[in-house]
């Protein structure tokens, strides 16, 4: 992803169970249901990594952002 | 097993403990049980609908339904807390001599308890929510199904009793303190609650975050340690905030206190009073000019909440601003 610069993520959660997008690092925090898609917006990162999670299934669903 | 009992663990405890708070605030007035058990079921209700609706709800509003209704519910949740508060420093004196007598069977109207209701009822709701969602897909998707469940369950008692002991523990502390106590600790929450919004609101492009992270402590205390954890329901800590968190947790807790200040003046005004009807004083004389006197200075009212200016305290936290 670039940095400093607004983004839009789109979250595309494809099977039929809710989950929650979070990342303490990017300060997100929001439910997707099952088999639907939504959005978040960030204003703008510093070059960096960002770590979030589906924090339903914390131990297997890990993902990092790199702005660069 | 150990993970669905920790997410629901976290969850019902962060409900708990603001339930906690508010039970300990309206300590000794009378039905407030009902009251409150009123605002649990109704989140417990509401939390079901929500979850139910949550693909609308995310949806809504161009993709920001869900951050603009937490940051909804947290801002009136605050507000509700501000209202108690204001009102209790005006009855506090009043009630605090009532508590010491036997049967606690205070009747000092049923106001501040509409307001109390109303945050229990909205702490159930957006935690529970969360809840209903994450048990529905463990049971949607049946994946080890009985121990997930009888995680969550577990999950679901332990953050209930570990919330009723710290309700227990706020009994302890006793009656004289009790009053300045609850104040601080509905005050912290309300300016807590209200930083959290800004969150939700800056999350949903709404608000800016002025300074992307004003300081970075998650060395120090991470947000998700436990004492983190308690601190950032408690207090509103964020170990990486943004700039307008900070803003409105000292914004919010400067509010409560002037307005606490304001009504320490007139301690017969009542929550009608505050709104518009109450005697003003005049300027400089310390007169009034109609209705009651002010109190003396000096005179000692150890039973009356005394809610120290916490704009000093609060502002040093960060960086200070105008806001409004």
């Amino acid at each position: 992803m670039p940095a400093r610069q607004r983004l839009r993520l789109v979250i595309d959660n494809q099977d039929a169970t809710p989950e929650e997008f979070e990342s303490h690092d990017l300060r997100i925090e929001k439910v997707v249901p099952g088999k639907s898609k939504t959005t978040v917006r960030i204003e703008s990162l510093r070059a960096g990594e960002y770590h979030f999670v589906g924090e339903f299934n914390e131990d297997t669903a890990k993902g990092k952002l790199v702005a660069e | 097993m150990l993970g669905a009992a920790l997410i629901v663990f976290r969850e019902t405890l962060e409900a708990a403990l603001i339930v906690a708070i508010v039970m300990g605030a309206s300590r000794g007035v009378a039905g407030r049980t009902r009251w409150l058990a009123g605002g649990i079921t109704a989140g417990i209700c509401g939390a079901v609908f929500v979850a139910g609706f949550a693909g609308v709800i995310s949806n809504g509003l161009d993709g920001r339904g869900q951050e603009l209704l937490n940051a909804s519910i947290l801002l009136t949740a605050a507000a509700m807390l501000a209202w108690h508060n204001a009102w209790m420093s005006s009855h506090g004196r009043h009630l605090a001599t009532q508590m010491r007598r036997i049967g606690h069977d205070v009747s000092v109207g049923a106001k501040p308890l509409y307001a109390l209701a109303i945050v229990a009822f909205f702490a159930v709701l957006r935690e529970g929510s969360e809840t209903v969602l994450f048990m529905y897909g463990l049971a949607a998707s049946g994946a080890g199904g009985s121990g997930l469940l009888g995680g969550s369950l577990l999950g679901l008692v332990g953050g209930g009793v570990l919330g009723w002991l710290i309700y227990r523990g706020l009994l302890t502390i006793p009656a004289g303190r009790f009053m300045t106590v609850v104040s601080w600790m509905v005050l912290l929450l309300a300016a807590g609650l209200a930083a959290n919004a800004a969150a939700y609101l800056n999350q949903a492009g709404i608000l800016p975050s002025l300074v992307s992270q004003v300081w970075d402590s998650s060395e120090l205390l991470s947000q998700n340690s436990v004492v983190g954890t308690l601190l950032h329901i408690l207090i509103g800590y964020s170990d990486r905030p943004m700039g307008i968190q900070d803003c409105l947790l000292s914004r919010d807790a400067r509010g409560h206190s002037s307005a606490e200040a304001r009504l320490r003046q007139n301690p017969c005004a009542d929550a009608e009073g505050w709104r518009g009807r109450r005697p003003r004083p005049l300027r400089g004389t310390g007169a009034t000019v109609a209705g009651p006197r002010p109190p003396r200075r000096g005179r000692p009212s150890s039973q009356a909440i005394r809610v120290q200016p916490a704009s000093v305290t609060m502002a040093s936290r960060g960086i200070s601003c105008a806001w409004g």
